[in-house]
């Protein structure tokens, strides 16, 4: 066996967390965020319970006070939300130094695998989880009836679940990061493994070309609605508004084209991009090329409006109020066009220059 | 009359507030200045530590191999260089002898290390950390004759063409003369480096001629480093690897376990201002209900209120963490007067060893965000207290 | 025109129930300069708050200018205030680590106008309230009558469409008193809204007043 040098085996004798400054910065931020989370979680429902936009009694007064609270620590997690996720990467990448074998985030993630996976995929989820409720949140105070009250304060509750459900999983693997030898990306996805069928289809072009026409398809989509409402004027006329079979659809085939993207990524666009063709690392790709972080970005935001935008306008009570909403809700899609179209310029120019 | 314009005035109305406030903003402001400090001060000297390892690296070989006799690192026998060399990738395997000599610097007891080198097989000459400030480097028929660090050659107030002496544990002595001073690129190196022949090492050490320290192993490419450890572990018994890569991690390791012992005290320290902070934030006082009561009613909104409170947080929390970080690196540049012995751990038996300080744009950019963000966060909650202040009641009393 | 049906108001201080209002319906048109009377504790500052949306009723409907605002959620009764309000208070509620400017301005700021158009506006007003050479002193430095011309000028700012005077001469002598009067007639010549409670009768005032409310116990009487 290959000896350890002798400060990695004291390490092996007993459990222990790993502290440096990262470590301790996002640690903290993770607990504001836990009790962002959980008193929001807890005031919306008992908002939600309570609330009669009707009632003349003090306690509808209160609890429209307590409505500022969740907007005020809601907008607060948000902005923390969004330094949260590049920090916890940068934090991940910290401990690379500290884990025997990790030469990139693979193996920081290969040290505590699923949890750090489940961990990293919340990062991205939380944050538009928090931009869909301030998007909603921002178009219910435009009206005096605020349509969406009962729907934005439900919606807290499945968030600040999962928000402890997410810093229950970052303490854990902060806390029992096993101090052993791990496999990293080389180990993973360099070695040829030709007793595995998968490897064949590792370096196909196939998912590269998926991506683009789903990608097409939701720009083409976003254009087709585009126009509808400006031949409409933006009177907000539009067959898909209150439709949940159309956001239910909507938001499978975005979440499908985001995992092609993914699948994109490792197949084709890593060894393509870091130059190294049996290199399918998608950790790697982030750090050494740093405009995939713009492109990929740049399609993770244009994908999540899109999403929001669905999820708003099929909302039950939006047919009543769209006119106030039409135009904001146009912004919305015009962005998540741009941002689609940018991400996949960026990308395009890179391939080309590539191949 | 944009909206910005309008979040501006609020920004400038709060810089005002704190102004007017400047006891209370002093009661968060002090102290947390003082855990910036403490947090960029430590922040920067252990990135000092990391760089000056990450820069060793690059002249360390890729696999050092040693001798185990006993449970301890002893002689290794030169016979293993050829067999060594068969090894697919390996590309020159240099022999190398060195010790630790004790040197009394005042009251105070320190190391340095004697090595010698194997001059006519020194392989990586374009690598080397010892770039010559005065003098030459040894060559290969030189006897009795040393190159010194920096650091080294001011504890023996020694230069060029001086002779020094030097003693080991044993009582071994010898005299050498100074025929060149390397700079400190690596203060590892400089402060700690007295370089000989391999000859007079293993003279001076008791060596055979077929017997050395360790084996320096240089592969075709760095990236075959490990694959070429393995190999070696598995086909010699009673010998230790060591990679390049874990003997920098050993390095920043070393200082990294100290630093966590600062981190935890220093937890506590950010834990209190934050409870402070909140304290603060969260007592409003009567004249200030008073005026936020009168605000809301000549037409403020809630949010605004909010808003302008949240920006005093910001105001407070940006102030105090460049404020902080500023003290902390003017302290690191000192050489953490006071806790220095501490901070260098192992390092200290070098003499003279300056604490390493390196400032760079994520240390500064994380400092940030541990000044601003849990402070800001926290003032939500105060800030929304203040915002809900009935202006009817307010103004009533 | 501001309506108010059967409203009522109630205060709980501790465990008993205070009925501040009780049951009372108004209609006010638009240019009207309407006096609340009635002794202390009548319920006149009360319906002064609900008019200028700083407090909610318990019960009734209230509506501006064909617009039922009972129900509307703070951020839009803040709106309101803002736009269509104008605040004179009792004790004059200047905040005293500001100028006299900037305590009439003070409005203005969140909705973004800039500081020299602040000032200009503010400047404005307070020469018309011939004040406008203590529009560098802080607010603690006037005098009471000062205080209260200043919060005259800070009620105007915004140029509302209603004025909302609880009690405006009470803490002032009687030059000040005449200087609010006249700056109060300019404002009735305009068609502004203007509702004015006293405690007592106001001689100085009577010639503006087109109608007096009595209110007793809460009660229109």
């Amino acid at each position: 066996m290959f000896p350890l040098p002798l400060w990695e085996r004291v390490r092996v004798r007993g459990i222990q967390m790993i502290i440096n400054n990262l470590i301790v910065t996002y640690l903290v931020c993770s607990f504001i965020s836990l009790f962002i989370g959980l008193v929001a979680a807890f005031n919306g429902f008992y908002v939600w319970k309570k609330w009669d936009i009707n009632s003349q009694a003090d306690e509808q007064y209160l609890l429209e006070k307590r409505v500022y609270l969740l907007i005020t620590i809601l907008s607060v997690g948000f902005f923390l939300r969004l330094l949260m996720a590049p920090l916890w990467f940068f934090t991940m990448h910290s401990m690379i130094i500290s884990i025997p074998g990790a030469m990139c985030l693979a193996g920081v993630h290969n040290a505590n695998a699923p949890l750090s996976y489940i961990a990293s995929a919340l990062k991205l989820v939380l944050p538009a989880l928090y931009g869909y409720w301030l998007i909603l949140n921002f178009l219910d105070r435009q009206s005096e009836i605020q349509p969406f009250m009962k729907q934005k304060l439900l919606f807290i509750a499945p968030v600040g679940i999962l928000i402890l459900l997410e810093a229950i999983i970052d303490t854990s693997f902060f806390f029992s990061n096993p101090p052993r030898q791990v496999s990293c990306c080389t180990s993973l996805f360099d070695v040829p493994r030709e007793n595995i069928p998968s490897m064949v289809s590792q370096s196909t072009w196939i998912w590269v070309i998926v991506f683009y026409m789903l990608i097409l398809f939701i720009l083409l989509t976003i254009l087709y609605l585009f126009i509808i409402q400006k031949r409409s004027e933006y009177s907000g006329h539009g067959w898909w508004f209150e439709n949940k079979m159309v956001m239910v659809s909507e938001t499978l085939v975005t979440t499908f084209a985001f995992a092609v993207f993914i699948l994109a990524l490792h197949t084709k666009i890593s060894p393509l991009f870091l130059g190294l063709p049996f290199h399918h690392c998608i950790f790697c790709l982030c750090q050494e090329v740093w405009d995939t972080l713009i492109f990929f970005v740049m399609i993770f935001i244009g994908l999540t409006l899109f999403i929001i935008y669905f999820w708003v306008v099929c909302s039950e009570n939006y047919k009543n109020v769209n006119p106030i909403f039409s135009n904001n809700m146009v912004k919305l899609l015009k962005w998540s066009g741009f941002m689609l179209a940018g991400g996949l310029a960026v990308l395009s120019i890179h391939m080309v220059i590539a191949v | 009359m944009s909206k910005i314009a309008g979040h501006s005035n609020l920004l400038i109305m709060a810089y005002q507030n704190l102004i007017r406030y400047r006891g209370k903003s002093l009661a968060i402001l002090i102290p947390l200045i003082t855990v910036m400090a403490a947090a960029s001060f430590m922040m920067f000297t252990r990135g000092g530590f990391v760089k000056d390892a990450q820069i060793a690296k690059q002249f360390l070989p890729d696999v050092t191999v040693q001798a185990i006799e006993a449970g301890r690192v002893g002689k290794i026998s030169l016979g293993l260089i050829k067999k060594i060399e068969d090894i697919p990738h390996v590309k020159k395997v240099v022999a190398r002898t060195w010790g630790y000599l004790p040197l009394k610097i005042g009251s105070v007891d320190t190391a340095y290390t004697l090595m010698g080198l194997d001059i006519d097989n020194l392989f990586v000459s374009s690598k080397l950390p010892w770039a010559i400030e005065k003098g030459a480097f040894l060559t290969a028929e030189d006897r009795r004759k040393a190159v010194l660090g920096q650091g080294v050659a001011l504890s023996f107030n020694a230069d060029v063409g001086d002779k020094i002496q030097i003693k080991d544990t044993l009582g071994n002595k010898g005299e050498f003369e100074v025929v060149g001073i390397f700079n400190n690129t690596v203060q590892i190196y400089s402060t700690d480096l007295i370089l000989v022949s391999i000859d007079d090492a293993r003279g001076f050490f008791n060596y055979s001629k077929d017997e050395a320290s360790d084996l320096l192993v240089y592969a075709d490419n760095p990236e075959n480093a490990d694959l070429i450890a393995r190999e070696i572990a598995g086909r010699f018994r009673n010998i230790r690897v060591l990679t390049g890569k874990s003997l920098t991690d050993l390095v920043t390791e070393a200082f990294g376990r100290r630093g966590g012992t600062f981190q935890a005290m220093w937890l506590i320290l950010l834990v209190t201002v934050l409870l402070l902070v909140w304290a603060q934030s969260a007592h409003i006082s009567v004249d200030m209900s008073r005026e936020i009561g009168i605000l809301k009613a000549v037409g403020w909104q809630t949010g605004e209120i909010i808003e302008m409170k949240m920006m005093e947080s910001l105001i407070l929390s940006i102030g105090g963490t460049s404020a902080g970080i500023l003290a902390g690196f003017v302290y690191a540049l000192m050489g953490t007067p006071g806790i220095s012995g501490y901070c260098l751990g192992c390092a200290s038996i070098y003499p003279k060893f300056p604490v390493p300080v390196n400032c760079d744009f994520s240390s500064v950019a994380l400092l940030f965000i541990l000044g601003i963000l849990p402070i800001t966060a926290i003032s939500a909650i105060p800030a929304w207290l203040a915002g809900i202040v009935d202006p009817d009641d307010t103004i009533r009393r | 025109m501001i309506k108010f049906d059967n409203i009522t108001k109630s205060y709980r201080s501790g465990k008993v129930k205070i009925k501040a209002l009780d049951d009372v319906s108004l209609a006010i048109k638009q240019g009207e300069f309407v006096l609340l009377n009635g002794p202390s504790g009548s319920g006149k500052t009360t319906f002064l708050n609900i008019t200028g949306c700083l407090t909610r009723i318990t019960s009734g409907r209230i509506w501006l200018a064909d617009r039922e605002i009972s129900h509307f959620p703070d951020h839009f009764l803040s709106a309101i205030r803002r736009e269509k309000f104008g605040f004179i208070f009792q004790q004059f509620n200047l905040i005293s680590g500001y100028t006299t400017w900037e305590n009439v301005s003070i409005p203005l700021l969140p909705m973004g106008v800039s500081d020299k158009m602040r000032k200009k506006r503010a400047m404005n007003l307070l020469e018309e309230l011939n004040l406008e050479t203590r529009a560098d002193f802080y607010a603690n430095e006037l005098s009471g009558g000062e205080q209260q011309r200043a919060a005259v000028a800070r009620a105007l700012i915004n140029d509302p469409e209603i004025i909302l005077a609880d009690e405006p001469l009470s803490n002032i002598d009687s030059e000040n008193a005449k200087t609010v009067i006249a700056v109060l007639e300019k404002l009735k010549t305009k068609g502004k809204t203007i509702i004015i409670s006293f405690h007592d009768s106001q001689p100085l005032i009577t010639k503006l007043i087109d109608r007096t409310v009595y209110f007793d116990s809460g009660r229109i009487s």
